[in-house]
């Protein structure tokens, strides 16, 4: 009987592999796709604390064209993150990410156009704590939604429009401080991360020289702004639903710098705006506010890139890929070590990465790659008693791929 | 009552003994018993999953036969039995009909069989524990290229540890209700979806990666294969020991 009592996401792969099965029974032209990767590593925090990370993905996917001018893709990736080679619980415990990504994608060549649309789910398990089992974690969310791309020449560029839309949910979310201070039960904070999401992007190409602009904006569904007074029923959130918008640009241009090194410097700024605030309690269990911060959440964030490859030989690949970002916040003062907010200064940070490494390819199918990661970020917020702002660390691990 | 409790802690001692090679016990060790403790179906689980090869049988081969030595049969005596079957070749029917096998697998911790029969006396019967795993399913295959194949399957697996208390011995909990049988068991349905590549005459490499769905559990295994050899190393990201190096023997006709 047990076996009978499948979840829906046996039901759903089972599914998925009959299809793949089905597609080509119909004597269809396909092409299979797959991707295995296990990485395993440590990293070293400036205090001297060894982390292990794990980093495991499977991708399985098929393309069939049933008719001309009409290709089908399905597509599923399951993929965990996570501390590695050593059991981290109890104090030792590091967060953890379980992936599930389903997609489902359309494509329709025309004359002078190619429409893509696609549907996609994803479930994200996540255990954010060593009580917390993967079915129950705060941050398990649930994304739906679909999108449809439009490729053509525009003006004579090379160009894609993008309209999609997801809604994302989080099941099990509720936010303790918020129900103390509002002297409320779990379900006044349920459902606040829940949210609906839009995205309207352009990108165009130009020679190897691409661009884009997009605009994402968020609403939320329950989650409301944070006010500087009392309202009737007692609490600081006005009737007012969050709001979020981010638009983003970038470019970047791909470069043969000799016949070996390849490059692809690029450049992408975003803004956030959100009509969310913030109240400031002095501590956490606090019921009267300190202050109140307007615009607390709306950032300006650069970021330059300049990943880079070349050939050493017939197997080996070295690979570079640096990236700085920047963010300043438009209405954050930032804290002292004390947590005081110092006036008339906004919080910024500016955060460096850059992962290098070596890459064989050992077999047909199979590559195994050596990297290091060195991660720094410096801010001017001092006050570091539950986040780090100024910190600095090395990783580095062993790669293995199989794909085909 | 306490002849029970110290013929079950007789028990464990064995059993976690095998588990040791005799040395000095490291510091990692008590932490590491304790979380055995909180969690001993998993740890079992995955020495199960060590037992089992989800791999489908070789292209030009019919059926398999394969037992896993390490860490399973050396040290803690669980010997073990895995068996696969084609009965469907790859692209008999159809050129896009895949590989078919069914597959199957079971073992049992011998000493824990014979324990009993140690412990034995005339006046006082031991404890009879014992440890089964067992697993059956079906794996598709196809190959993309000469020398790289896809695979996926679908598996029930059981590991279980039951020890059952002597009548005597058996504990009155209240008026209606005795604790007679201690009961460790998971069962679990795992998908599984893998690749395979060919690197030479009776040598090939595999690796795929196994999600559970009671238990949200995920694994893999990277596994280096000769005519009869295999060995690699399984990873199990939530274990008590996250990697299992294991090596295994097999027959193919």
């Amino acid at each position: 009987m047990e076996l009978l009592k499948m979840s829906k996401k046996t039901v759903i792969l089972i599914l998925f592999f009959c299809l793949c099965l089905a597609l080509p029974a119909a004597s269809l032209e396909l092409a299979p796709y797959y991707n295995y990767q296990l990485g395993q590593g440590v990293s070293l925090s400036p205090d001297g604390d060894w982390g292990f990370l794990a980093n495991l993905s499977n991708e399985i996917g098929v393309i069939a064209r049933p008719i001309d001018d009409h290709s089908v893709i399905g597509y599923y990736s399951l993929s965990y993150q996570g501390p590695g080679l050593k059991h981290q619980e109890g104090r030792e415990f590091r967060e953890r990410y379980l992936n599930h990504i389903f997609v489902g994608r359309h494509h329709w060549y025309m004359r002078d156009m190619v429409l893509k649309s696609q549907f996609s789910v994803m479930m994200e398990r996540r255990r954010a704590g060593t009580n917390e089992t993967w079915d129950s974690g705060l941050y398990n969310f649930n994304r739906y939604g679909g999108s449809t791309t439009m490729e053509r020449k525009l003006l004579g560029i090379g160009s894609a429009v993008t309209l999609g839309y997801n809604y994302v949910t989080f099941p099990n979310y509720s936010d303790l401080l918020a129900e103390i201070r509002a002297g409320a039960d779990a379900s006044d904070t349920e459902g606040t991360q829940n949210h609906h999401s839009i995205r309207l992007a352009y990108s165009g190409n130009i020679s190897g020289t691409r661009f884009g602009l997009s605009l994402n904006p968020i609403f939320y569904t329950r989650q409301k702004v944070a006010v500087d007074k009392a309202q009737k029923d007692g609490s600081f959130y006005s009737d007012t639903l969050q709001r979020d918008i981010v638009i983003s640009a970038y470019g970047s241009r791909s470069m043969m710098l000799t016949d070996r090194i390849v490059s692809e410097p690029g450049a992408e700024i975003s803004f956030r705006s959100s009509n969310q605030n913030y109240q400031h309690f002095e501590f956490l269990t606090s019921t009267a506010p300190m202050s109140f911060h307007e615009g607390f959440f709306n950032y300006i964030e650069p970021s330059l890139t300049m990943p880079m490859s070349t050939y050493i030989g017939r197997d080996w690949t070295f690979f570079l890929s640096p990236r700085i970002s920047w963010r300043f916040y438009t209405s954050r003062e930032p804290r002292d070590s004390d947590g005081k907010f110092i006036k008339d200064e906004n919080q910024r940070r500016t955060l460096f990465v850059n992962t290098m490494g070596f890459r064989k390819q050992t077999g047909e199918s199979s590559a195994t790659s050596l990297f290091f990661t060195y991660q720094t970020q410096s801010s001017n917020m001092e006050f570091e008693s539950y986040l780090p702002y100024n910190y600095s660390g090395l990783s580095m691990g062993l790669r293995f791929q199989m794909e085909y | 009552m306490i002849k029970t409790v110290k013929k079950l802690i007789a028990v464990c001692i064995v059993f976690s003994a095998s588990a040791r090679l005799c040395a000095d016990v490291p510091s990692w060790v008590v932490p590491t018993a304790l979380r055995f403790i909180s969690n001993p179906d998993d740890f079992f689980y995955n020495l199960h999953l060590d037992n089992v090869d989800y791999s489908p049988c070789r292209a030009d081969k019919r059926v398999e036969f394969r037992t896993n030595f390490l860490p399973t049969t050396l040290p803690l005596t669980w010997l073990n039995l895995n068996a696969k079957v084609r009965v469907l070749g790859d692209g008999g029917l159809s050129p896009w009909v895949p590989q078919v096998d069914f597959t199957g697998a079971y073992g049992r911790i011998l000493m824990l069989d014979l324990l009993p029969s140690f412990m034995d006396d005339e006046d006082d019967d031991a404890p009879e524990p014992s440890m089964t795993n067992y697993s059956f399913g079906m794996t598709l295959a196809k190959a993309v290229s000469d020398e790289t194949s896809l695979f996926a399957g679908f598996h029930h697996s059981v590991v279980s540890l039951d020890i059952v208390l002597p009548e005597a011995d058996v504990i009155k909990i209240t008026d209606d209700e005795t604790l007679g049988e201690l009961v460790i068991r998971r069962k679990d349905n795992i998908l599984i979806t893998g690749i395979s590549n060919i690197t030479g005459e009776n040598r090939a490499i595999t690796a795929y990666l196994g999600y559970g769905f009671n238990y949200n559990k995920i694994f893999s295994r990277i596994a280096w294969k000769r005519k009869h050899l295999e060995m690699g190393f399984n990873i199990y990201p939530e274990g008590l020991l996250v990697v299992h190096p294991f090596l295994g023997w097999k027959w193919n006709f």
